[in-house]
């Protein structure tokens, strides 16, 4: 079982333990779920990780802490809120502290870490017909995520406010490098950081009220990248001009820094009691650098110096640049308090200018007739650079309370406007890689709703329509069209309906991208008694996409066809009837389209109440997953669990 | 790790000063007391929301329930309770909290297609361990009692495992916010949700792809669940790169000719084999490292 699992989900049960002598306080209760879990898997593990990552171990299922003070001025906080999930067994777990005391102070924490695991069979996987798997791009890095924000005299016409935000990946993962005319596997150990400081004001007043915040946002990030051992034959047993490509040796490190400025504003209020405005503002100012060693020897090929050589000397200075500013008002106007209308314009801007240089020493290199021996230094300094700008004007008409109707219509204009110009060390083969590019969108949108007794219906249209595209998939013709119905029937029965179409296409010439997608779902949820609950749920989605591609190999034109069709059947049982708790979930995922699967998902729960304040439950999870086409990635894991609850 | 280890103690250490919180006197003049006469229950609950500390020393039941005083002299009459419900409860509701800065206003889709604050808030207390935001349901669950098509996406097996916790629908999208893209959380920096954690893919990189370039990271990947591994809008690796990279007839970005690759070979099925930097890249032109 994994330390670092373990590790966490004790500290989260000495933080419950801790906290628990406030239990004597008569306005705090206390809610803790905690266990032990089992997970057996036959099949593909691996598979099992990358998708759920559920592990034998300790749980925390959960710990609430609530308590509320609504008489004392003497305390140092007159609310307090801990909730704490997942430590232990689950790949996520959190932490979240809500504190604050009147018109004092506000403060908030919170903890979470996910595990980040990927190894999948077929993916990145050259030599997937040879039956070799997983692929040669896995990972099993962990997230951290510290956020905490401090407000002194919260809701006072002016509130002080400093926040911190701390982001950490890290940990191993096995990646590919192509060099020499061959791909490798390489091991890689990297640590990257944000962080972010925050500080500025919150103010109100009657009308007006707003925030201005400057933050300063720092990341660092240090990758080391070797090869896996065993791994210099590369993917290729081919030989290369009568030469075996091999690696013997690579070593590469790279660190970056990044500094960003943030600035925010924002402010909303009345002119009057029919007029609003919202605003805000957020200006970004990023700078970073990134400074790369890389050092390999082996017996290689390079047809861009048409040349063998044994190894590699390189060193990379780079630099980014990327100023960015938004900034976005509405009127709202209450024309009566039936009719409202909004409008609003936005505007977005982001440049970038990237600069590398790139120094390489290409060492003991031979030409392709095996003569002239010599060490060949390159020097590649390259610029790229962008600037994008967008506007969007929008108006949107509101009519509620029209009998038992609710309307809406809205209208937008969205300009985007591209200048990419693109250093020529980037361009593989010369073509369309840089240039100008416009688009500009146009939006209307309707919809309807109807309230009567206990149903609810609503339906809408978006269509867009564009005069331009600038990537292959966009669009130029776009159309949804959705439908909803919220039918309680009565007490003991509900009906949730939802139907959805969206079309996309475009027909120009050299284009031909179309794209459609149909999507019903269904919810039938049945409460005959109070304590008793019975869902059932049907969901089926089809999606289908044609564009004519250029086949590499042959540069001939075939047609790329893509094609979804999931149907989802779920069905649940929950039946509180004291002290017993059964809770019974079946759901079955089907996708018969391009990449046909099958995963049936079954949980059961039994929970026993022992006392008012301690329970006991138990679980069972299991899921079934199989794929037609490749079953080595099939998995089947079961989970049992004995949790023990204690509340006050 | 070492500094994972200082940030758990200074979270451990936090609670250890609240002992002092639970030498509070209990006794001080309650103006919901009246109330709880007859709705003990609900009082209780309503105790152990952060709406009590909010009405400390000023308004209390009557505040949202206008005539209680007039239910209370003419002995409970339900006629004579104010019980507010739809837009009435909005407006109400926005009195005290259309300055709070999360909430921008009024003027939200949820507000425009008539849904009420207290179809998701409970104001008098939900479920013990809902209650810092008020919610009556846990937020993935209440969020699936009107969207269960978007919360059944999440049952694919590629994607955000949202049962597992760490993260809801409100990680994501700002429930008071607009609709469709406009419901997504904007940063400090104006920039999507994403990128609060994949922080690594924030870039801007010198060598950048798709990203703030000509779309987002859903141009590529399905954020809530997808049938295709690494949560990908297509299956077959190749075939989303090649949608773009085609040049059939010229005028768009990246419709450059592809190199020589063999498709028929499986190392060329899947173009991250070599270029794995495909989020961008501050040292590899090709995006290959």
């Amino acid at each position: 079982m994994n330390t670092r699992r373990v590790s966490l989900a004790a500290v989260a049960l000495a933080l419950a333990v801790v906290v628990s002598p406030l239990a004597e306080a008569q306005s705090t209760s206390i809610d803790l779920e905690a266990g032990y879990q089992w997970v057996s898997i036959t099949g593909n593990e691996d598979m099992y990780r990358t998708q759920i990552n559920q592990d034998t171990g300790l749980v925390l299922r959960g710990f609430s802490l609530n308590f509320v003070d609504p008489t004392s001025s003497a305390s140092i906080a007159d609310n307090i809120r801990i909730d704490a999930a997942g430590f232990g067994g689950n790949p996520a777990g959190s932490f979240r502290l809500w504190m604050g005391k009147g018109k004092d102070y506000r403060f908030r924490l919170s903890y979470n870490q996910y595990v980040n695991f990927s190894a999948l069979p077929a993916f990145a996987n050259p030599l997937l017909d040879e039956g070799i798997t997983p692929g040669q791009h896995l990972w099993d890095r962990d997230r951290y995520v510290v956020d905490a924000e401090l407000q002194l005299f919260p809701d006072s016409t002016v509130t002080p406010v400093l926040g911190y935000r701390w982001n950490r990946y890290e940990g191993p993962r096995q990646t590919t490098y192509f060099v020499g005319q061959d791909e490798f596997r390489l091991d890689s150990d990297l640590k990257e950081t944000e962080q972010e400081i925050y500080g500025g004001v919150f103010f109100a007043t009657n009308r007006w009220s707003g925030t201005l915040l400057q933050g300063w946002r720092e990341f660092e990030g240090d990758d080391h990248v070797s090869l896996v051992p065993g791994a210099g034959s590369g993917n290729s047993y081919q030989a290369v001009l009568g030469t075996d490509v091999t690696l013997d040796d690579l070593a590469r490190s790279v660190h970056t820094e990044a500094d960003t400025p943030v600035t925010t504003a924002s402010v909303r209020g009345r002119f009057s009691e029919a007029i609003r405005l919202t605003a805000s503002y957020v200006r970004a100012n990023y700078e970073g650098d990134t400074n790369a060693s890389e050092l390999l020897s082996g017996s290689l090929v390079s047809f861009r110096l048409g040349r063998f050589f044994s190894g590699l000397d390189q060193s990379i200075s780079s630099r980014t640049e990327s100023p960015s500013w938004r900034g976005e008002a509405r009127l709202e106007f209450d024309l009566s308090p039936e009719v409202r209308f909004d409008l609003g314009y936005e505007a977005r801007d982001r440049e970038l200018e990237g600069w590398a240089l790139i120094s390489s020493l290409y060492l003991d290199t031979l030409n392709f007739s095996g003569a002239d021996p010599q060490d060949i230094s390159q020097l590649i300094e390259t610029t790229n650079g962008f600037e994008r700008e967008d506007e969007v004007l929008s108006a949107r008409l509101n009519l509620r309370d029209v009998g038992p109707f609710i309307f809406w219509a809205e209208g937008a204009m969205r300009s985007s406007d591209l200048d990419i110009s693109e250093d020529v060390a980037q361009i593989v083969v010369p073509g369309s890689q840089e240039g100008e590019f416009n688009r500009d969108v146009d939006v209307f949108g309707a919809g309807a709703a109807v309230l009567i007794g206990g149903a609810r219906l609503s339906v809408d249209l978006l269509s867009e329509s564009a005069d331009d595209i600038v990537v292959r998939t966009d669009f130029d013709e776009r159309m949804r069209m959705r439908g909803r119905l919220d039918w309680s029937f009565t007490k003991w029965l509900r009906l949730l309906a939802t139907g959805e179409m969206i079309s996309s296409a475009n027909g120009d010439s050299g284009v031909g991208y179309d794209a459609d997608t149909d999507h019903v779902a269904f919810d039938l949820e049945l409460t005959p008694v109070e304590t008793m609950t019975l869902r059932l749920a049907y969901d089926n989605y089809d999606t289908d996409s044609t564009v004519p591609i250029r086949v590499p190999q042959d540069f001939s034109i075939a047609t790329s066809e893509h094609h979804e069709n999931g149907q989802l059947m779920e069905a649940g049982f929950r039946w509180r009837f004291e002290p017993f708790d059964i809770d019974l979930g079946y759901s079955d995922f089907e996708n018969t389209g391009s990449f046909e699967f099958d995963l049936v998902r079954t949980f059961a729960r039994f929970g026993i109440d022992l006392s008012d304040a301690i329970g006991v439950a138990f679980e069972w999870e299991s899921n079934k997953y199989t794929e037609d086409v490749l079953q080595l990635a099939n998995f089947d894991a079961d989970r049992f669990g004995i949790f023990l609850r204690w509340r006050r | 790790m070492r500094q994972l280890i200082r940030t758990l103690a200074i979270v451990a250490l936090l609670p250890l000063g609240l002992p002092a919180v639970a030498a509070i006197a209990q006794d001080s003049a309650d103006p919901s007391e009246d109330c709880a006469a007859c709705h003990e229950e609900v009082v209780t609950a309503f105790k152990a929301t952060i709406h009590a500390v909010a009405a400390r020393g000023g308004p209390s039941c009557v505040t949202c329930h206008t005539n209680g005083y007039r239910h209370m002299e003419e002995g409970g009459d339900v006629a004579l309770i104010a019980v507010p419900k739809g837009v009435d409860s909005e407006q109400l509701c926005l009195q005290c909290h259309q300055q709070i800065r999360e909430m921008f206003s009024v003027r939200s889709a949820h507000s425009d297609t008539a849904v009420a604050c207290v179809d998701c808030h409970s104001i008098h207390g939900g479920e013990l361990g809902l209650q810092e935001k008020m919610l009556a349901k846990p937020t993935a669950e209440l969020c699936a009692t009107c969207h269960p098509a978007a919360a059944n996406s999440f049952r694919r097996p590629f994607g955000h495992e949202m049962e597992l916790a760490g993260l809801d629908c409100a990680s994501c999208h700002n429930p008071h916010g607009g609709a469709g893209i406009d419901s997504l959380v904007v940063d400090r920096s104006g920039e999507g949700p994403c990128v609060s954690c994949h922080a690594e893919k924030r870039g801007p990189f010198v060598f950048p792809h798709v990203s703030n370039v000509v779309g987002d990271c859903m141009k590529c990947h399905q954020p809530h669940g997808s049938s295709n591994p690494n949560a990908l809008t297509r299956s077959q690796v190749h075939q989303l790169c090649l949608e773009c990279h085609s040049p059939i007839e010229g005028g768009t970005l990246g419709s450059q000719p592809p190199s020589f690759h063999d498709l028929y070979s499986p190392r060329y099925r899947n173009c991250t084999t070599c270029h794995v930097a495909i989020h961008g890249s501050n040292t590899s032109p090709q995006l290959l490292k």
